[in-house]
């Protein structure tokens, strides 16, 4: 037990406690302001922890990525401006509860089950990371199409209205995920010869567009009118958070540990995670109707998983050096640099600051609520400006947004364009939510495919092959097959009685 | 502003059609059984299946007029329409030459001002806006905004 | 709108009143160093750690910017494209001399002025720990025996440890089309896949796969350069395990676009030379594993024509350039 508790006299300094706070606080700015990534806030901390001990250094990365992670729920609620991909599978529906004059209790939500899932992720990445790095490291890229195919499956569910027309949106989701350079084959497709084409289309500008530009131009059209709600005020929030929490104890459990098990993977994340529990939340609601119009229930699942999936993302990078997603990677640079070489031997050698790491998880968890309620507090205090005043200044950070992605004005036409396309598709009923959820998901389906076939030499029964694949495979043809079964039977049962 | 369905399902074909087009000219890969064309040929296909499937609803179910203006009949609406579109190309145009702050505060205030802000109101906000903005991006998030000719003393 | 126009020519008379100040002591105002690769990869890291030396030395800001996609065409076009005035520098990589021959792009190290190179890392041939295979001997056998079977990965279709494994194949007189290669998202992914045992061998450099080696999942069998790496002496390099002269390498170098002023490369050039030669620049290459090469202005150009006219060559044999 020495070495639990020598992790925990390493964090309990009040030098890297103050750094965790200001590091949480930075995050939080961050996330919050769309286009900025918690990526980037995380490489903008790289130089400064150059000067740093290794405890306050990693603390310092794992509170700011904690929170920038759940500020992006900010925007989204309040703006309908997802900060990341992770949060874009529910904003519809905070932006709905918004509406309704509910962003308190939609942020209320964000936050607590944002620190439950993160608190659960870290749990499972205690108890059982050797273990689980393990199962991680056994998918390849025949594992990862399943689980893309399965990501994009959902789009069958989140959308509401015409399924038809969500399935268009999705394609052109797909469509916009081939142009560029970056495609297994690594030649340009659909550049026209123009260099900034062959990077391809960025999911954010493009997102900052189809959610925020789209709704700009949506309330110009009316003259921004102010909406006749009033956003009603949260009072002690822990009194509905005991309400929430049991009320929707299930959703929030199956959230987290989706989130875990999808962030353990190297090669998925936060984003995917959000997609697939707030489409399963859906599936095994009680009340789908309700999706859509402002419910709590969806949000609660995905807002659990991807936060879960921070946590799990950590797993294949402290155990092999293997990065889950880009903010692990700057990590694990950062780990290098501090002595901390990631690997079995630092979980021998170095207990104690395992345990720091961990300890520093479960209190930038907890730094969370409180931090997160007063951002949530002040920034529904900015629904109070009028729209006519608003509309222009969401503007403005619509482009300053979209240049800082890349630092490049493609970034401002490529959220421009999207924005025209994303208000044109609602006009005519097509939900532009599927179409972020193929840009997010196209290149990953096509490169798990190319790759799997260059490795089986182009024979299809590699797919069920391997025993992780063949499960994945068969659940994920279930899932798109039973809606199709269940079509048909309603079809011929109308046509039978005729 | 919509077009009916039955033009929609239309031009989602024609959109599937130009996609396969396009792609069936990507030339193969050394090594590659499926190449570059593979993705975007399904997609395609897709696209031009659900168009279809789209247009046989509307032809079924009754089309409605081919275009529906709604709010587009208003010319003022119209304008509003555009004008955050013209605001972001304005923007593009403006601010290699002036700087971020002053084609922010251009594009803001014009805003404000169709949005029947008082003009008192408008352009002090406007610039306040394009100062603050710039000051936490270029500084506090190193952010490289366009410098132009105030920016030299800010 | 009346009153939108007297707005706007307000403003236009402000423009006009005041033009830029005029270069005097190089650095006035901050800089910019753009980088071609993501947040989270080495040439980002290199890029971070030398921008806060600068910073520190020539007492302007210096700010990181990645400029990403297109697999580096993108943010080395940037480089090129922007105003020789010296605030708007770049960490060029390896790739310059690879993109142009895939009829990518037209630019290669001649669109650039150089400044200084900082470091290389050789190409490594890793496999998986309970592998049959011992030395890179063995494995080149098995190619030749079982052409085809053996499947690669490291990096993308053409990229530059796509290269090294030809070259080596070439240089062993097997045919490159013998291991075909399976595209991957940089060295980690193709890492994975190669625990998973989606492929077989990956190459890519020591540092990237330092973490699974120390791991005991994967061994290297060597190095692809005249000398050992210092970060794992064991490995033996190319020459000593089969005879090959084989040796390529990815590098990173400080450039501006053509046309730099000789004033604003000599401050800097003294600058990254005092960066390269810091304790902290130093610990950062022994602590990341990375490779420490130093070159400065016209040999830094030198290198690139060697390293490019190198690269051009195994790709017209691998059938990846046009």
């Amino acid at each position: 037990m020495g070495a639990i508790e020598n992790g925990i006299a390493l964090v309990l300094h009040w030098d890297v406690l103050l750094t965790i706070f200001l590091a949480a606080a930075f995050g939080l700015v961050v996330g919050a302001i769309p286009g900025l990534t918690a990526t980037m806030a995380i490489a903008l901390l790289v130089p400064v922890t150059f000067f740093m001990d290794p405890i306050p250094a990693v603390g310092a990365m794992i509170s700011c990525s904690a929170m920038a992670i759940f500020a992006g729920d900010i925007p989204s609620t309040l703006m309908r401006m997802p900060g990341t991909p992770a949060s874009a599978a529910y904003t519809d529906e905070c932006y709905a509860m918004t509406r309704k004059g509910q962003a308190q209790l939609a942020l209320g939500a964000n936050v607590l089950f944002s620190a439950l899932g993160g608190l659960f992720g870290t749990f499972v990445l205690i108890i059982s990371a050797p273990l689980l790095a393990e199962v991680a490291l056994q998918f390849s890229s025949f594992e990862y199409f399943w689980l893309a195919l399965l990501g994009l499956a959902c789009a069958i569910f989140i959308g509401t209205g015409s399924p038809l027309k969500g399935m268009i949106s999705l394609f052109i989701g797909l469509f916009v995920a081939s142009i560029g350079l970056e495609n297994p084959a690594g030649i340009p497709r659909f550049t026209m010869g123009n260099t900034d084409l062959m990077s391809g289309v960025d999911f954010i500008p493009a997102m900052i567009g189809l959610f925020a530009m789209s709704e700009v131009i949506r309330s110009m059209v009316s003259g921004a009118q102010d909406w006749d709600v009033k956003q009603v005020a949260l009072g002690n929030p822990l009194k509905g958070w005991g309400h929430l929490f049991v009320k929707y104890w299930p959703q929030q459990l199956r959230g987290n540990i989706t989130g875990t098990a999808i962030g353990i993977l190297p090669g998925a994340g936060a984003d995917i995670a959000a997609w697939v529990s707030f489409a399963m939340s859906r599936k095994f609601s009680k009340t789908p109707e309700k999706f859509g119009t402002g419910h709590l229930e969806g949000i609660v699942e995905s807002t659990s998983s991807n936060n879960a999936a921070l946590g799990g993302a950590w797993v294949p990078a402290l155990v092999f050096g293997i990065p889950g997603d880009s903010i692990t990677a700057i990590v694990i640079g950062v780990l290098y640099l501090k002595g901390l070489n990631p690997g079995p031997t630092l979980f021998l050698n170095n207990p104690e600051s395992i345990y720091a790491i961990f300890f520093i998880f479960i209190l930038a968890n907890v730094a969370m609520v409180p931090l997160g309620l007063a951002a949530a507090r002040a920034g529904t205090a900015l629904l109070n400006i009028p729209r006519r005043i608003l509309m222009p200044i969401i503007l403005a950070f619509c482009v300053v947004g979209a240049f800082a992605v890349n630092n490049a004005v493609y970034g401002v036409i490529i959220m421009l364009v999207f924005g025209v396309l994303g208000f044109l598709m609602e006009e005519h009923e097509v939900p532009v939510a599927p179409c972020v959820l193929g840009i997010v998901l196209g290149k990953m389906l096509e490169e798990s495919f190319v790759t799997s076939m260059i490795k089986s030499d182009g024979s299809f029964l590699g797919f069920f092959e391997r025993p992780i694949a063949g499960g994945l495979g068969v659940v994920t043809l279930l899932v798109l097959l039973i809606p199709v079964w269940g079509w048909l039977r309603g079809r011929m049962r109308r046509t039978q009685p005729a | 502003m919509r077009v009916n369905d039955l033009i929609l399902a239309i031009m989602v074909i024609v959109g599937g059609v130009a996609l396969a087009a396009a792609a069936s000219r990507l030339p193969p890969i050394p090594g590659q059984a499926y190449g570059a064309e593979v993705f975007p040929l399904l997609t395609a296909v897709g696209l031009i299946l659900c168009g279809f499937a789209l247009g046989a609803q509307a032809l079924r179910s009754g089309a409605g007029p081919a275009i529906a203006l709604g709010w587009a009949r208003e010319r003022a609406a119209l304008m509003r329409a555009a004008a955050p579109v013209a605001a972001v190309i304005a923007y593009m145009l403006l601010a290699p030459r002036l700087g971020f702050v002053l084609a922010t505060a251009l594009m803001t205030g014009g805003l404000f001002v169709l949005l029947r802000v008082r003009v008192v109101v408008a352009i002090p906000l406007a610039i306040v806006v394009a100062v603050i903005t710039y000051y936490s991006f270029a500084y506090g998030l190193r952010v490289p905004l366009p410098r132009g000719l105030v920016e030299g003393w800010l | 709108m009346k009153r939108l126009f007297a707005a706007l020519c307000v403003a236009a008379s402000a423009c006009l009143a005041f033009s830029p100040a005029s270069a005097a002591g190089y650095p006035e105002r901050p800089i910019t160093l753009i980088v071609p690769w993501g947040a989270g990869g080495g040439t980002d890291a290199v890029a971070r750690i030398i921008g806060s030396l600068l910073e520190r030395d020539l007492k302007q800001p210096v700010a990181v910017v990645n400029r990403t996609g297109g697999q580096g065409v993108v943010g080395h076009q940037a480089i090129a494209d922007s105003a020789p005035d010296g605030y708007t520098i770049g960490l060029i990589t390896v790739e310059i001399g690879m993109m142009h021959w895939q009829g990518l792009t037209k630019l290669d190290y001649q669109s650039y002025t150089p400044v200084a190179l900082l470091n290389e890392d050789a190409a490594g041939v890793q496999v998986r720990a309970d592998s049959p295979y011992k030395t890179v001997r063995d494995l080149l056998d098995d190619i030749k025996a079982h052409p085809g079977k053996l499947k690669a990965s490291g990096t993308g279709q053409g990229g530059i440890w796509h290269l090294a494994l030809a070259g080596m194949l070439a240089s062993d007189k097997i045919a490159p089309a013998s291991v075909p290669w399976v595209p991957s998202n940089g060295a980690a992914p193709g890492l994975q896949d190669l625990m998973a045992g989606g492929v077989q061998v990956v190459t890519c450099s020591l540092p990237e796969a330092r973490s699974v080696i120390d791991a005991g999942r994967v061994r290297s069998l060597a190095v692809m350069s005249k000398e050992r790496s210092k970060l794992m002496p064991d490995v033996p390099t190319l020459k000593e395990a089969t005879g090959s002269d084989w040796a390529i390498g990815a590098w990173r170098g400080i450039a501006g676009p053509k046309g730099l002023p000789k004033d604003v490369t000599d401050v800097l050039g003294a600058a990254l030379k005092k960066a390269y030669d810091s304790k902290e620049y130093q610990d950062f290459l022994t602590s990341r594993g990375f490779g420490g090469r130093w070159a400065e202005g016209a040999a830094f150009g030198t290198f690139m024509a060697e390293s490019d006219a190198a690269l051009g060559a195994v790709m017209k044999e691998v059938g990846i350039a046009k």
